[in-house]
C-alpha cells in the first residue's frame, strides 16, 4: 500500500489513453503563446517540428525555416517530454487556423 | 496527411474557453505569492505549468478521485493501518481483505483474533507470503476496535475529526489528513508526501529544513495558501502534482539536485 497515504494506494485520474509507447502518443491542442507573424505563413496541414528546449520543457513547435510558431501545451506534457528525451521525434500538423489560434496535432514522426 | 482520431488525447476544448492564450496564461515574472513567482507554464513543476495542468485536466477529466478504501470509517482505518512501512500494497489488501471475509472489522473484536488471521500466510501471485510485523498491527488494530469513543466520532468538523484520527495509534498526519479527505471531502486538510514536499521545494515555497514528519502541519498550511493563491482546489492539485511528481521522478531529482 504505498502511494500518497500510509495505507492507500495512490491516486488515479480518468484519462482517455494511458498508451506508454511513444510512437502511439496522439495529442490535439492548439499552440500556446502563437506567434501572430508566423502564424499569418501557415495553411492547414503544414507540418511543424516539435522541439523540447531541455528535458524540463517548454515543447516548441518551428516551422520548417526555424521561425517559432508556439508552445506545445498538453495534459501529456510528462509523457512527451520522456518520449522526446528517449528519442522519439514528433511533429506537429497544423489543423485549423482561427482567430490568431493554432489547432496542432502532435505524433511520432515515421 | 490522414489525421488520427483513435485514443487521441484532445486538449482543443479546453482553448475554446479563452478568446487567446494570453487571456488564460499566468505571467512568468508576476508575483503569485510572495517571493513566488508563476514561471513559464511550459516548463515543468513551475507554479504556472500545475495551474495550467490543473484547468487541463478539470476540462477533460472527469477529475474522479478514488482513494477511499473501505466502506465504513472502521475500514478505513483499518486498511491504513495495515499498509505503509515500506509493505507492498497487494500484502496489506489482502490482509485487509482477509479481515472483512472474516467479519473481523468490527467493535469490541480482539488481540488475539486479529493477530492470528495475520499470522496465517496469504497466498499472492500463487506464492505464499507471511505478513510483516503482525503483532504490532494486531495492537494498533484490536486497540482501535476496542475504544470507547467509536459512536462519538467527530464527523461534523474535519479538523476536529483529523485531530482525533491522530490519537488512533498507527495513524499519523499524512493518514490522518488522507482518511479526513476522504471521508469529509475536506479541502482543509493536505496529503503531504514526498512528491508534495518536493513541488513546494522545486517552487520556492519551504526550503529543506522543514521535515516532512516534523513540520506537516506548517508544509500543510503553505500548501493550502499555495493552492488558494493558484485558486485551485488543494484535492485536485494534490492528486494530480502526486501523479505527475512520481511519473517523472528522475527529472525531479535532476531539478532538487540543480537547486
Amino acid at each position: 500500500m504505498s502511494g500518497n497515504s500510509g495505507g492507500g494506494s495512490g491516486p488515479s485520474i480518468n484519462r482517455p489513453s494511458d498508451n506508454d509507447n511513444c510512437n502511439d502518443i496522439v495529442i490535439n491542442t492548439n499552440l500556446a503563446s502563437p506567434q501572430a507573424e508566423v502564424l499569418d505563413t501557415l495553411d492547414v496541414g503544414d507540418i511543424l517540428t516539435v522541439q523540447a528546449a531541455s528535458d524540463q520543457g517548454p515543447i516548441q513547435a518551428f516551422k520548417e525555416d526555424g521561425a517559432l510558431a508556439g508552445n506545445i501545451v498538453s495534459r501529456e506534457m510528462i509523457r512527451l517530454l520522456a518520449c522526446i528525451a528517449n528519442g522519439t521525434i514528433f511533429e506537429a500538423e497544423v489543423t485549423n487556423l482561427n482567430n490568431g489560434q493554432c489547432s496542432v496535432q502532435i505524433r511520432a514522426v515515421g | 496527411m490522414e489525421l488520427y482520431q483513435r485514443q487521441a488525447i484532445n486538449d482543443y476544448s479546453f482553448w475554446n474557453n479563452f478568446n487567446s492564450s494570453s487571456e488564460l496564461l499566468p505571467k512568468t515574472h508576476q508575483e503569485l505569492m510572495p517571493g513566488i513567482k508563476w514561471g513559464c507554464y511550459g516548463t515543468l513543476y513551475t507554479p504556472a505549468y500545475w495551474k495550467i495542468q490543473y484547468l487541463l485536466h478539470n476540462e477533460n477529466d472527469d477529475f474522479q478521485i478514488n482513494y477511499r478504501l473501505g466502506n465504513s470509517i472502521l475500514e478505513e482505518v483499518i486498511a491504513c493501518l495495515l499498509g505503509g512501512f515500506g509493505m507492498k500494497s497487494e500484502i496489506g489488501l489482502a490482509a485487509f481483505d482477509r479481515l472483512i471475509e472474516r467479519n473481523q472489522i468490527k467493535k469490541g473484536v480482539s488481540f488475539d483474533t486479529i493477530n492470528a488471521s495475520l499470522k496465517e500466510p496469504f497466498l499472492i501471485n500463487n506464492k505464499s507470503v507471511h505478513y510483516r510485523f503482525p503483532n504490532q498491527k494486531a495492537k494498533f488494530i484490536s486497540q482501535f476496535l476496542n475504544r470507547i469513543d467509536l459512536d462519538s466520532i467527530p464527523f461534523h468538523n474535519d479538523l476536529e475529526f483529523r485531530d482525533w484520527l491522530m490519537t488512533v495509534n498507527g495513524i499519523g498526519a499524512k493518514t490522518a489528513s488522507w482518511i479526513t479527505r476522504n471521508y469529509l471531502d475536506s479541502e482543509n486538510v493536505a496529503i503531504v508526501d514526498i512528491h508534495i514536499y518536493r513541488v513546494g521545494l522545486i517552487a520556492g515555497l519551504f526550503t529543506e529544513h522543514l521535515d516532512i514528519q516534523k513540520d506537516y502541519f506548517e508544509i500543510e498550511s503553505r500548501f493550502i495558501d499555495f493552492c488558494k493563491a493558484m485558486d485551485v482546489s488543494p484535492s485536485k492539485m494534490d492528486a494530480l502534482m502526486w501523479l505527475q511528481m512520481k511519473a517523472s521522478n528522475r527529472t525531479v531529482l535532476k531539478v532538487i539536485n540543480n537547486l
